[in-house]
Protein backbone atom coordinates (compact mmCIF):
# COMPACT_ATOMS: atom_id res chain seq x y z
CA UNK A 1 0.00 0.00 0.00
CA UNK A 2 1.33 3.41 -1.00
CA UNK A 3 -0.30 5.25 1.89
CA UNK A 4 0.47 4.06 5.38
CA UNK A 5 -2.48 2.55 7.24
CA UNK A 6 -1.80 4.65 10.33
CA UNK A 7 -1.77 7.82 8.24
CA UNK A 8 -5.04 6.78 6.63
CA UNK A 9 -6.57 6.14 10.08
CA UNK A 10 -5.55 9.61 11.28
CA UNK A 11 -6.93 11.25 8.12
CA UNK A 12 -10.20 9.31 8.44
CA UNK A 13 -10.49 10.40 12.07
CA UNK A 14 -10.12 14.03 10.98
CA UNK A 15 -12.81 13.55 8.33
CA UNK A 16 -15.13 11.96 10.92
CA UNK A 17 -14.68 14.93 13.28
CA UNK A 18 -15.31 17.37 10.42
CA UNK A 19 -18.48 15.64 9.25
CA UNK A 20 -19.86 15.28 12.79
CA UNK A 21 -19.33 19.01 13.41
CA UNK A 22 -20.98 19.85 10.09
CA UNK A 23 -23.99 17.66 10.90
CA UNK A 24 -24.28 19.25 14.36
CA UNK A 25 -24.34 22.69 12.76
CA UNK A 26 -27.01 21.64 10.25
CA UNK A 27 -29.46 20.28 12.81
CA UNK A 28 -31.79 23.16 13.78
CA UNK A 29 -31.74 24.03 17.47
CA UNK A 30 -33.98 26.32 19.46
CA UNK A 31 -31.94 28.66 21.61
CA UNK A 32 -33.43 30.22 24.73
CA UNK A 33 -35.85 32.89 23.51
CA UNK A 34 -35.54 36.40 24.90
CA UNK A 35 -36.45 40.02 24.31
CA UNK A 36 -34.30 42.97 25.20
CA UNK A 37 -34.89 46.64 25.82
CA UNK A 38 -32.19 49.23 26.40
CA UNK A 39 -32.09 52.93 26.99
CA UNK A 40 -29.62 55.04 25.01
CA UNK A 41 -28.91 58.75 25.12
CA UNK A 42 -29.76 61.30 22.45
CA UNK A 43 -26.75 60.26 20.36
CA UNK A 44 -27.62 56.59 20.63
CA UNK A 45 -24.94 55.60 23.13
CA UNK A 46 -25.08 54.06 26.59
CA UNK A 47 -24.43 56.65 29.31
CA UNK A 48 -24.40 60.44 29.41
CA UNK A 49 -28.14 60.52 30.12
CA UNK A 50 -29.88 63.75 31.07
CA UNK A 51 -30.23 64.17 34.84
CA UNK A 52 -32.07 67.48 34.91
CA UNK A 53 -34.71 68.45 32.44
CA UNK A 54 -36.96 71.47 32.08
CA UNK A 55 -40.72 70.93 32.34
CA UNK A 56 -42.42 71.28 29.00
CA UNK A 57 -39.19 71.07 27.02
CA UNK A 58 -38.52 68.04 24.84
CA UNK A 59 -36.18 65.31 26.08
CA UNK A 60 -34.59 63.20 23.37
CA UNK A 61 -33.61 59.62 24.08
CA UNK A 62 -33.29 56.39 22.12
CA UNK A 63 -34.81 53.04 22.96
CA UNK A 64 -33.03 49.91 21.80
CA UNK A 65 -35.11 46.80 21.14
CA UNK A 66 -33.94 43.29 20.27
CA UNK A 67 -35.97 40.22 19.41
CA UNK A 68 -34.51 36.74 19.87
CA UNK A 69 -37.78 34.85 20.31
CA UNK A 70 -37.26 32.75 17.21
CA UNK A 71 -40.21 34.44 15.50
CA UNK A 72 -41.62 37.82 14.58
CA UNK A 73 -43.06 39.81 17.49
CA UNK A 74 -45.32 42.82 17.75
CA UNK A 75 -43.72 44.90 20.47
CA UNK A 76 -44.79 48.03 22.25
CA UNK A 77 -42.76 50.34 24.42
CA UNK A 78 -44.95 52.17 26.91
CA UNK A 79 -43.39 55.30 28.28
CA UNK A 80 -44.65 56.14 31.75
CA UNK A 81 -43.80 58.52 34.51
CA UNK A 82 -42.95 57.14 37.94
CA UNK A 83 -40.81 58.27 40.81
CA UNK A 84 -38.06 56.91 43.07
CA UNK A 85 -39.43 53.70 44.56
CA UNK A 86 -42.39 53.72 42.21
CA UNK A 87 -41.13 51.78 39.24
CA UNK A 88 -42.23 48.52 37.59
CA UNK A 89 -41.05 45.06 38.64
CA UNK A 90 -40.30 41.92 36.64
CA UNK A 91 -43.89 40.79 37.05
CA UNK A 92 -46.00 43.92 37.32
CA UNK A 93 -45.99 47.01 35.15
CA UNK A 94 -46.18 50.51 36.58
CA UNK A 95 -49.75 51.48 37.40
CA UNK A 96 -49.61 54.77 35.56
CA UNK A 97 -50.98 56.02 32.26
CA UNK A 98 -48.69 55.79 29.25
CA UNK A 99 -47.32 59.10 28.05
CA UNK A 100 -46.38 57.60 24.74
CA UNK A 101 -46.55 54.24 22.98
CA UNK A 102 -44.06 53.01 20.42
CA UNK A 103 -45.33 50.02 18.46
CA UNK A 104 -43.18 48.05 16.10
CA UNK A 105 -43.08 44.64 14.43
CA UNK A 106 -39.63 43.19 14.93
CA UNK A 107 -38.19 40.20 13.13
CA UNK A 108 -36.34 37.40 14.87
CA UNK A 109 -32.65 38.13 15.41
CA UNK A 110 -33.09 41.80 14.59
CA UNK A 111 -32.68 44.90 16.71
CA UNK A 112 -33.94 48.41 16.37
CA UNK A 113 -33.14 51.79 17.88
CA UNK A 114 -36.17 54.06 18.11
CA UNK A 115 -35.79 57.78 18.85
CA UNK A 116 -38.16 59.02 21.57
CA UNK A 117 -39.01 62.64 22.28
CA UNK A 118 -40.78 63.30 25.56
CA UNK A 119 -42.24 66.28 27.29
CA UNK A 120 -42.84 66.24 31.01
CA UNK A 121 -45.17 69.02 32.03
CA UNK A 122 -44.92 68.91 35.82
CA UNK A 123 -41.75 69.74 37.76
CA UNK A 124 -40.56 67.31 40.40
CA UNK A 125 -37.56 65.67 41.99
CA UNK A 126 -36.50 62.09 41.35
CA UNK A 127 -39.04 61.47 38.65
CA UNK A 128 -38.58 58.16 36.86
CA UNK A 129 -39.08 57.98 33.12
CA UNK A 130 -40.09 54.36 32.67
CA UNK A 131 -39.90 52.40 29.43
CA UNK A 132 -41.87 49.16 29.65
CA UNK A 133 -41.71 46.48 26.98
CA UNK A 134 -45.02 44.86 26.08
CA UNK A 135 -45.67 42.12 23.54
CA UNK A 136 -48.85 41.34 21.67
CA UNK A 137 -50.14 37.83 22.32
CA UNK A 138 -51.86 36.74 19.12
CA UNK A 139 -53.57 33.78 20.81
CA UNK A 140 -55.39 35.86 23.42
CA UNK A 141 -55.43 39.04 21.36
CA UNK A 142 -54.07 41.12 24.23
CA UNK A 143 -50.90 42.99 25.13
CA UNK A 144 -48.75 41.19 27.67
CA UNK A 145 -46.11 42.80 29.87
CA UNK A 146 -42.79 41.08 29.17
CA UNK A 147 -41.25 41.94 32.54
CA UNK A 148 -38.53 43.96 30.83
CA UNK A 149 -38.22 47.66 31.53
CA UNK A 150 -35.77 50.51 31.83
CA UNK A 151 -36.00 53.68 33.85
CA UNK A 152 -34.17 56.96 34.10
CA UNK A 153 -34.28 59.20 37.17
CA UNK A 154 -34.47 62.89 36.38
CA UNK A 155 -35.15 66.10 38.22
CA UNK A 156 -37.73 68.13 36.39
CA UNK A 157 -37.34 71.86 36.96
CA UNK A 158 -39.88 74.55 36.24
CA UNK A 159 -39.20 76.64 33.12
CA UNK A 160 -36.94 79.63 33.82
CA UNK A 161 -35.48 78.15 37.02
CA UNK A 162 -31.68 77.90 37.02
CA UNK A 163 -30.16 74.77 38.53
CA UNK B 1 -63.51 52.42 24.43
CA UNK B 2 -65.30 49.59 26.19
CA UNK B 3 -65.82 51.88 29.17
CA UNK B 4 -67.46 54.46 26.93
CA UNK B 5 -69.64 51.80 25.39
CA UNK B 6 -70.72 50.57 28.79
CA UNK B 7 -71.57 54.13 29.84
CA UNK B 8 -73.71 54.50 26.72
CA UNK B 9 -75.41 51.22 27.53
CA UNK B 10 -76.08 52.46 31.07
CA UNK B 11 -77.55 55.72 29.75
CA UNK B 12 -79.88 53.80 27.42
CA UNK B 13 -80.94 51.53 30.29
CA UNK B 14 -81.71 54.58 32.42
CA UNK B 15 -83.74 56.01 29.56
CA UNK B 16 -85.77 52.87 29.22
CA UNK B 17 -86.27 52.70 32.96
CA UNK B 18 -87.49 56.27 33.09
CA UNK B 19 -90.24 55.66 30.51
CA UNK B 20 -93.21 54.89 32.68
CA UNK B 21 -96.93 55.77 32.55
CA UNK B 22 -96.43 58.27 35.36
CA UNK B 23 -94.03 60.40 33.30
CA UNK B 24 -96.15 61.21 30.30
CA UNK B 25 -95.95 64.97 30.31
CA UNK B 26 -94.54 66.89 27.36
CA UNK B 27 -91.60 68.11 29.37
CA UNK B 28 -90.53 64.61 30.22
CA UNK B 29 -90.82 63.50 26.62
CA UNK B 30 -88.71 66.42 25.49
CA UNK B 31 -86.08 65.77 28.11
CA UNK B 32 -86.06 62.09 27.15
CA UNK B 33 -85.60 63.03 23.51
CA UNK B 34 -82.72 65.32 24.45
CA UNK B 35 -81.13 62.59 26.51
CA UNK B 36 -81.51 60.19 23.61
CA UNK B 37 -79.80 62.65 21.27
CA UNK B 38 -76.95 63.12 23.77
CA UNK B 39 -76.61 59.36 24.13
CA UNK B 40 -76.51 58.90 20.36
CA UNK B 41 -73.91 61.66 20.05
CA UNK B 42 -71.78 59.95 22.67
CA UNK B 43 -72.06 56.70 20.76
CA UNK B 44 -71.06 58.40 17.51
CA UNK B 45 -67.93 59.82 19.19
CA UNK B 46 -67.04 56.31 20.34
CA UNK B 47 -67.28 55.02 16.78
CA UNK B 48 -65.21 57.91 15.43
CA UNK B 49 -62.45 57.56 18.01
CA UNK B 50 -59.06 56.18 16.82
CA UNK B 51 -59.02 52.42 16.51
CA UNK B 52 -56.44 50.56 18.54
CA UNK B 53 -54.07 48.30 16.63
CA UNK B 54 -55.31 45.10 18.22
CA UNK B 55 -58.90 45.85 17.23
CA UNK B 56 -57.95 45.76 13.56
CA UNK B 57 -58.66 42.14 12.69
CA UNK B 58 -56.65 42.10 9.47
CA UNK B 59 -53.65 43.50 11.28
CA UNK B 60 -53.80 40.87 14.04
CA UNK B 61 -54.26 38.12 11.44
CA UNK B 62 -51.17 39.37 9.60
CA UNK B 63 -49.17 39.35 12.84
CA UNK B 64 -50.35 35.81 13.63
CA UNK B 65 -49.37 34.55 10.17
CA UNK B 66 -46.03 36.35 10.33
CA UNK B 67 -45.39 34.75 13.73
CA UNK B 68 -46.16 31.23 12.45
CA UNK B 69 -44.15 31.63 9.24
CA UNK B 70 -41.12 33.20 10.89
CA UNK B 71 -41.25 30.51 13.59
CA UNK B 72 -40.86 27.97 10.81
CA UNK B 73 -37.84 29.83 9.47
CA UNK B 74 -39.59 31.51 6.52
CA UNK B 75 -38.30 34.95 5.59
CA UNK B 76 -41.05 37.53 6.18
CA UNK B 77 -38.91 40.70 6.04
CA UNK B 78 -40.94 42.30 3.25
CA UNK B 79 -44.24 41.68 5.00
CA UNK B 80 -42.86 43.00 8.31
CA UNK B 81 -41.86 46.20 6.52
CA UNK B 82 -45.40 46.55 5.14
CA UNK B 83 -46.87 45.99 8.60
CA UNK B 84 -44.58 48.58 10.16
CA UNK B 85 -45.66 51.09 7.55
CA UNK B 86 -49.31 50.19 8.24
CA UNK B 87 -48.78 50.74 11.99
CA UNK B 88 -47.71 54.33 11.33
CA UNK B 89 -50.95 54.98 9.44
CA UNK B 90 -53.13 53.11 11.94
CA UNK B 91 -51.67 55.08 14.84
CA UNK B 92 -52.41 58.28 12.95
CA UNK B 93 -55.97 56.97 12.49
CA UNK B 94 -55.50 56.87 8.70
CA UNK B 95 -57.16 53.50 8.16
CA UNK B 96 -57.70 54.16 4.44
CA UNK B 97 -53.97 54.51 3.90
CA UNK B 98 -53.18 51.46 6.03
CA UNK B 99 -55.71 49.14 4.38
CA UNK B 100 -53.87 48.60 1.04
CA UNK B 101 -50.66 47.82 2.93
CA UNK B 102 -52.47 45.37 5.21
CA UNK B 103 -54.21 43.75 2.24
CA UNK B 104 -50.90 43.32 0.43
CA UNK B 105 -49.19 41.89 3.51
CA UNK B 106 -52.13 39.58 4.24
CA UNK B 107 -52.23 38.30 0.66
CA UNK B 108 -48.50 37.57 0.63
CA UNK B 109 -48.58 35.95 4.05
CA UNK B 110 -51.61 33.82 3.18
CA UNK B 111 -49.90 32.56 0.02
CA UNK B 112 -46.77 31.73 2.00
CA UNK B 113 -48.86 29.99 4.66
CA UNK B 114 -50.56 27.83 2.01
CA UNK B 115 -47.19 26.83 0.60
CA UNK B 116 -45.71 26.22 4.05
CA UNK B 117 -46.16 22.38 4.16
CA UNK B 118 -44.52 21.82 0.77
CA UNK B 119 -41.75 24.30 1.55
CA UNK B 120 -41.08 22.57 4.88
CA UNK B 121 -41.07 19.14 3.21
CA UNK B 122 -38.58 20.27 0.56
CA UNK B 123 -36.43 21.95 3.20
CA UNK B 124 -36.41 18.82 5.38
CA UNK B 125 -35.59 16.59 2.42
CA UNK B 126 -32.72 18.86 1.41
CA UNK B 127 -31.40 18.92 4.94
CA UNK B 128 -31.74 15.15 5.24
CA UNK B 129 -29.83 14.62 2.00
CA UNK B 130 -27.00 16.88 3.15
CA UNK B 131 -26.81 15.12 6.54
CA UNK B 132 -26.77 11.72 4.82
CA UNK B 133 -23.98 12.83 2.48
CA UNK B 134 -21.96 14.20 5.39
CA UNK B 135 -22.48 10.99 7.40
CA UNK B 136 -21.32 8.86 4.48
CA UNK B 137 -18.20 10.99 3.86
CA UNK B 138 -15.85 9.22 6.36
CA UNK B 139 -16.68 5.74 5.00
CA UNK B 140 -16.31 6.91 1.41
CA UNK B 141 -13.07 8.64 2.30
CA UNK B 142 -11.68 5.48 3.95
CA UNK B 143 -12.51 3.35 0.91
CA UNK B 144 -11.70 5.67 -1.97
CA UNK B 145 -8.86 7.85 -0.70
CA UNK B 146 -6.08 5.19 -0.79
CA UNK B 147 -7.17 4.16 -4.28
CA UNK B 148 -7.30 7.70 -5.58
CA UNK B 149 -3.99 8.44 -3.91
CA UNK B 150 -2.46 5.42 -5.62
CA UNK B 151 -3.84 6.51 -8.98
CA UNK B 152 -2.42 10.00 -8.59
CA UNK B 153 0.88 8.55 -7.36
CA UNK B 154 1.12 6.34 -10.43
CA UNK B 155 0.01 9.11 -12.81
CA UNK B 156 2.78 11.40 -11.54
CA UNK B 157 5.34 8.66 -12.09
CA UNK B 158 4.07 7.53 -15.48
CA UNK B 159 7.33 8.58 -17.21
CA UNK B 160 9.49 6.57 -14.84
CA UNK B 161 11.46 3.68 -16.37
CA UNK B 162 12.19 0.62 -14.37
CA UNK B 163 15.78 -0.42 -14.82
CA UNK B 164 17.58 -3.47 -13.68
CA UNK B 165 20.11 -2.72 -11.00
CA UNK B 166 23.03 -5.00 -11.82
CA UNK B 167 25.05 -4.08 -8.74
CA UNK B 168 22.21 -4.98 -6.48
CA UNK B 169 21.81 -8.28 -8.32
CA UNK B 170 25.44 -9.18 -7.68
Amino acid sequence: MIIDEEVLAVLTALVIVGSVLSIAMLIPRKPEPFLAIGLLNEKGYIGDYPTTIVAGEPVRLNVFLANYLGRVALLQVRVKLGSRGWIPSNSTPLDAPALQNITVVLEDGKNLTVPVTLKISEPGINRAIVFELWMFNTTSGTWVYTGRWNHLYVNVTAPGVKV
Amino acid sequence: MSRKRSSVKMTSTLLLASISPSTSSKFCRLSLLLLLIVALMAFSTVVASPQSLESNQKFTQCIRLAEILSGEGINVSQQVELLNRAIVYLEANQTEAALPLLDEAYQQLSEMYEKLPSVKLRENLERGAVILALAATPALFYYFFPRLYALVWLYNRRSYIVKQNKKARK
